[in-house]
């Protein structure tokens, strides 16, 4: 049972990738090129706003931050947008084939996997051009596994809580692109996280779900822990609850959704 | 023999207007995770009505039951229903075997994926892999006749094409129960021959539930029949008598409905069957003498007369245009005969209405409303014209 499902949720992610890549004159190099222009633009205007200051260690620090947060920013609000949309993306499949919804929630899963091993490559390789050093602990590794993985549960989870009102409501794509900016904003991108236990900016991290992971892996980047890890897996537990209680929703809420679809 | 499919007392309703339809999903969406999955809204809301009410029946292995019944009746509603594919709102579906269907067959193809990856997909989300995979998708290709095409993107097919893909990926399986809803007008004819073929090969080994406007498909298919209307079935039984009770309620709509008409109070007529006026809707056997009485007082002389027997869905089945018997008036003639030959049709509704033109057969002067009559007796295939050849065996 969970074999075949497995298989059909390869075959389904392959068919996505496939479909992604012949759309696309340039495929996978969005990855790179949305990234590459923030953080080309983040150079000059903070080289601007230093008067023209070289560059130092700690300025190869603040553009890594830059380009890691929306090389990982752009990937996780992608797996959002494609987990909420996947009821109606494949209704064709879901109506003509006896084929329940968790093959498509779990391509998706492996669709971001890969997307995620893409942009570490990606992060990996932008680490010694910009003449920083990897980190040397072993936790600080695992933290960043752990954040990565975090917020590959909380996409997949906002997405499939997503899933169904996107079929009733267009609203829900609009509100996804709306929010985009101010996500961008409010999470520790083009600034560091605020690291204190206390305040709004705390609180406010904590219910942001790219913040802490985000803070997370830049601390553990230079080899430094963040106040966020308690809450990071507070939530990512929670997330994984609310994520099994949402498949498991799914298998009736599939059928009023395609009903509602006509 | 064991039943494989049970449908027990099923109800199901829809929603008249989008917004009430969408404001409905939403509340049943978040009922259900409050009330872990409970439908507390059996009955029906504003703008509610019921597209299926109380069905009950069950399949055994080797029977196809065929699903009659005008637009709206519930057919395809019940099918999805029994495949899942919508949920009841009372009653329940019991399947006891797997199932397969042939419902939108062509749905779910990725345009810009070739015919081979798109069935390599549909094989893989079927459960198939390595040798099974590869024989599907072998077998696929051989059904669907598609050559070289089926290496080429589904954007660059025809619609036939597609059809053909469709089925052939879909009905390449081996069900228990098996659902197909109106599926068989796909590609040219003997492509349809094959599929006919494919289905009696499948129906052999499984129960089968068959939806089809075509009498010709269901009487050659199924050796049950249900007719639904409204959501209800009101007959259950034999084929042809179920054929019998879609071509009278056919007929019945046929006769509400007397067609477009143009200048009606031009011309009138009277249909004759076998000598005696017609009323209306009256029953005929097969092969009955049908002539007209025709009032042509107010008609220009030499007008082009065209009698035209139409079908229950209005197709024009045949005309008898009185320039092919190069018919001239005398003059002072008020009534106008016309013998059309026997009625050698196949059992169904029929009418037959008048269109005048100019004696130049240019312009439109007259189409009369048209009189609506039935013909009786045991129906043999989907054909309407069936003539009575005389045969002999030379000696």
């Amino acid at each position: 049972m969970w074999r075949q499902t497995i298989n059909s949720s390869v075959a389904l992610a392959k068919r996505s990738i496939s479909i992604q890549i012949k759309q696309h004159a340039l495929g996978y190099a969005w990855a790179l090129i949305t990234p590459m222009l923030y953080a080309a633009c983040y150079i000059f205007i903070k080289g601007q706003l230093n008067g023209g200051a070289a560059h130092s260690a700690d300025s190869g620090w603040d553009i890594l931050r830059a380009f890691a947060g929306v090389t990982i920013f752009q990937w996780w609000m992608h797996i959002v947008q494609e987990m909420s949309d996947f009821i109606r993306k494949n209704r064709g499949l879901l109506r003509g084939i006896n084929v329940g919804p968790i093959p498509f929630v779990l391509s998706v899963l492996f669709e971001g996997l890969i997307g995620l091993l893409i942009r570490v490559v990606l992060i990996l390789i932008a680490i010694p051009l910009l003449g920083l050093s990897f980190p040397t602990q072993p936790f600080s590794w695992l933290s960043i596994i752990i954040s990565l993985m975090a917020l590959l549960i909380s996409a997949v989870t906002i997405g499939t809580i997503l899933a169904p009102w996107a079929v009733l409501y267009a609203d829900v794509r609009k509100g996804l692109s709306s929010v985009s900016l101010p996500v961008i904003l409010i999470s520790p991108i083009f600034y560091p996280a605020f690291e204190q236990t206390s305040g709004p900016l705390f609180w406010l991290n904590c219910i942001n779900p790219l913040a802490a992971p985000l803070a997370i892996l830049a601390k553990s980047l230079h080899d430094l822990e963040s106040v966020y890890m308690l809450p990071l897996i507070i939530s990512t537990v929670v997330f994984t609850l609310i994520l099994s209680w949402s498949l498991k929703q799914l298998h009736r809420q599939v059928p009023i959704l395609l009903e509602r679809m006509g | 023999m064991t039943v494989l499919l049970e449908v027990n007392d099923l109800w199901k309703k829809y929603s008249r207007d989008l917004k009430s339809s969408v404001k409905y999903a939403a509340r049943d969406i978040l009922r259900g995770a409050v009330s872990g999955g409970q439908n507390d809204h059996k009955d029906l809301r504003d703008s509610e009505f019921w597209a299926i009410r109380g069905m009950n029946f069950s399949l055994r292995r080797g029977e196809v039951l065929g699903v009659l019944g005008h637009n709206g009746a519930g057919k395809s509603t019940l099918l999805k229903c029994i495949a899942g594919k919508l949920a009841a709102d009372r009653g329940s579906v019991i399947r006891n075997g797997e199932l397969g269907y042939l419902l939108e067959m062509s749905a779910g193809f990725s345009p810009t994926m070739t015919g081979r990856d798109n069935v390599t997909v549909r094989g893989r989300l079927m459960g198939m892999n390595g040798k099974a995979l590869a024989a599907y998708i072998d077998e696929v290709k051989d059904f669907s006749e598609l050559d070289t095409f089926f290496d080429s993107p589904v954007q660059f097919y025809s619609s036939g094409m597609k059809s053909r893909l469709g089925f052939a990926a879909s009905s390449v399986i081996r069900p228990d129960i098996l659902i197909i809803d109106e599926v068989l007008a796909v590609g040219d004819l003997s492509f349809r021959l094959r599929c006919y073929e494919r289905v009696n090969e499948l129906a052999r080994n499984a129960a089968v539930i068959f939806v089809s406007h075509s009498i010709g498909q269901v009487a050659r298919l199924c050796n049950r029949a249900i007719f639904l209307e409204k959501g209800k079935v009101l007959y259950e039984g034999g084929v042809q008598n179920a054929i019998s009770l879609y071509q009278d309620k056919l007929g019945d709509q046929n006769e509400r409905k007397r067609g477009h008409t143009l200048h009606p109070e031009l011309i009138s007529f009277s249909l004759m069957a076998n000598g005696c006026q017609l009323v209306p809707g009256q029953s005929l056997p097969y092969g009955a003498n049908l002539s007209l009485d025709i009032d042509i007082s107010k008609l220009p002389e030499n007008a082009v007369i065209r009698p035209l027997l139409r079908d229950g869905s209005q197709g024009v089945l045949a005309d008898w245009n009185s320039v092919r018997s190069n018919l001239s008036w005398p003059a002072g003639r008020t009534r106008l005969k016309a013998d059309l030959g026997s009625a050698e049709l196949a059992p169904g509704a029929y009418s037959i209405s008048i269109e005048v033109m100019s004696p130049d057969g240019v312009e439109h002067i007259s189409l009369s409303e048209s009189t609506p009559f039935r013909i009786g007796g045991s129906y043999l295939n989907a054909v309407a014209i069936q003539k009575t050849a005389t045969w002999q065996f030379p000696e």
